[in-house]
C-alpha cells in the first residue's frame, strides 16, 4: 500500500493489532509522516494518561469495580434515589408479546423505571414532559437474570438504540440497579421508549428497524412501551 | 478470550480512547468526561462483550457511538461542523461528503450512524469499517445504502417543502 493509513489503523497498529506481514504494517513501520503521526498520537495519549482526568478515571473505575451493584458514577448518584424508586409505582412490564408469557412469568417478575434528573433532584418520571436539562436514567429490578435492550424513537422519527452499545441485548444480573447511560437530549427527548426483555440473548437491529418503520417489534420477550410527551 | 479488568483496560486503551474522543468531540474537556463514560459504559455492559473482536475494538466502537450521542448536543454539534469545514479531509473522504454525512446523521439509529461516520467522515474502507464494528462488508454495505437512499428521499422532501 502506498497511501498512508486512517488514525484507525494507527490506532490498531499502537494496540499491536495490525499483523506484522500486513501491508499496512509494512507501510506504517517505514513511513516518515507516518512515523511522526505516530510519535504524535503516543505524545498526546502519554500527556493525557499522566493527567488528573486519567488519575479520576482510575479512581472511577477501582470503585465501580470493588462496588458491583453500583457501576457507575452517575449510577452512585441514581441509586441514592433507590429507596423512593422502590417507594413510587414501578412500571411494570405492561405489554406481554411472549407465546409463553407463563413461563416468563413463573420465573420471576421484572420491572423497569424511568428515572428523571430535574435541576439535582432524581425522581420516578411522572408521565409529564421532559424539561430542558433533565437526564433520564433507566432502573432495573428483576429476580433473575434477563436480556434487556431499550430503544428510543422520537416523535420525529429518529430512532436510537439507548442500551447496550452493541447490537445485542445485554444481560443484566438479577437484582436492583440503574443500567445504560444517563442522558441528556437537547432539545429534551419526546417519543416512545421500547424496554425489551427477554430471557435468552436477541439481537436488536431487526427490532431497531422495526420500531423506526412503525411496525411491532416481535421477538421471543416482552416490550414495554412508555410514551413521553412533548412539552406543551 | 476473557476480557481484562477494566482498570487494565483503561492502562491499555486509556489513550486511543482519549484520542478517539478528542478526534469527534474536538474539546478538550468534552473528551476528557467522554473517556471517563467510556470507561464506565463498558464497564457495566462487560457481559455483552463477546470475544468475536479484540478489547481495543470494542472499546473504540463504544467510543465512537458514545461520542455520537454527544453530539446530539447542539452546541457540540455546531463546533463539530464547523471544524469539519476547516480541517483537512483525510483520504477516502471529501469536505463535502464529510460535512453532509455529519449533518444528515441525527435522523438515523446509532448503529448506522457509527457506520456512516467511520465510512464518510473518517473515510476508512468497508473493510476497515466492517472491522471497526464487527460487522460484515455485507451488512456495512447495505447499511450505507440504505443511508444513501432515506438521505435522497429527505432531501426530496425538503426540496418540495413550500
Amino acid at each position: 500500500m502506498s497511501a498512508c493509513p486512517h488514525d484507525f489503523t494507527l490506532e490498531r497498529h499502537l494496540a499491536g493489532e495490525l499483523p506484522v506481514e500486513s501491508d499496512e504494517s509494512k507501510h506504517v513501520t517505514t513511513c516518515p509522516l507516518c512515523s511522526e503521526r505516530l510519535d504524535r498520537m503516543r505524545a498526546d495519549g502519554a500527556a493525557y494518561m499522566a493527567s488528573p482526568a486519567a488519575d479520576g478515571v482510575r479512581r472511577e473505575l477501582a470503585s465501580v469495580s470493588r462496588r458491583k451493584s453500583a457501576p457507575s458514577w452517575q449510577m452512585v448518584a441514581w441509586s441514592v434515589a433507590a429507596p423512593l424508586a422502590a417507594a413510587a409505582a414501578w412500571l411494570a412490564l405492561a405489554r406481554t408479546r411472549t407465546p409463553d408469557a407463563s413461563d416468563l412469568t413463573s420465573k420471576g417478575a421484572a420491572t423497569v423505571q424511568l428515572m428523571v434528573g430535574h435541576e439535582g433532584a432524581i425522581v420516578p418520571w411522572s408521565g409529564a414532559s421532559l424539561a430542558k436539562g433533565d437526564r433520564l436514567q433507566l432502573s432495573w429490578t428483576s429476580s433473575v437474570p434477563r436480556y434487556v435492550a431499550v430503544i428510543g424513537r422520537e416523535d420525529s422519527g429518529a430512532t436510537e438504540r439507548w442500551f447496550p452499545p452493541d447490537a445485542h441485548a445485554a444481560r443484566l444480573e438479577a437484582g436492583t440497579r440503574a443500567f445504560g447511560d444517563s442522558l441528556r437530549f437537547d432539545p429534551p427527548f419526546h417519543g416512545t421508549v421500547y424496554v425489551l426483555v427477554g430471557d435468552a440473548p436477541f439481537d436488536t437491529a431487526p427490532l431497531e428497524a422495526a420500531i423506526r418503520d412503525h411496525r411491532e417489534p416481535v421477538f421471543p420477550g416482552r416490550t414495554s412501551i412508555l410514551a413521553i410527551p412533548q412539552a406543551p | 478470550m476473557p476480557l481484562a479488568s477494566s482498570t487494565e483496560l483503561f492502562e491499555r486503551h486509556g489513550a486511543a480512547v482519549y484520542r478517539r474522543c478528542r478526534g469527534m468531540l474536538g474539546d478538550e474537556a468534552s473528551a476528557r468526561d467522554a473517556v471517563q463514560e467510556v470507561f464506565l459504559k463498558a464497564h457495566v455492559s462487560r457481559d455483552s462483550f463477546r470475544g468475536d473482536a479484540s478489547p481495543f475494538t470494542w472499546l473504540y466502537s463504544i467510543a465512537t457511538t458514545h461520542c455520537l450521542q454527544q453530539l446530539r448536543n447542539a452546541k457540540l454539534r455546531a463546533s463539530k461542523l464547523e471544524a469539519l469545514g476547516r480541517e483537512e479531509a483525510p483520504p477516502g473522504a471529501s469536505p463535502d461528503e464529510r460535512l453532509r454525512a455529519m449533518s444528515l446523521l441525527e435522523g438515523f439509529a446509532l448503529d448506522v450512524q457509527e457506520i456512516v461516520y467511520l465510512r464518510h467522515v473518517d473515510g476508512l474502507d468497508l473493510e476497515e469499517v466492517a472491522r471497526a464494528t464487527r460487522l460484515s462488508t455485507k451488512t456495512v454495505s447495505r447499511k450505507l445504502h440504505e443511508f444513501a437512499e432515506r438521505s435522497r428521499t429527505l432531501a426530496a422532501k425538503d426540496e418540495v417543502r413550500p
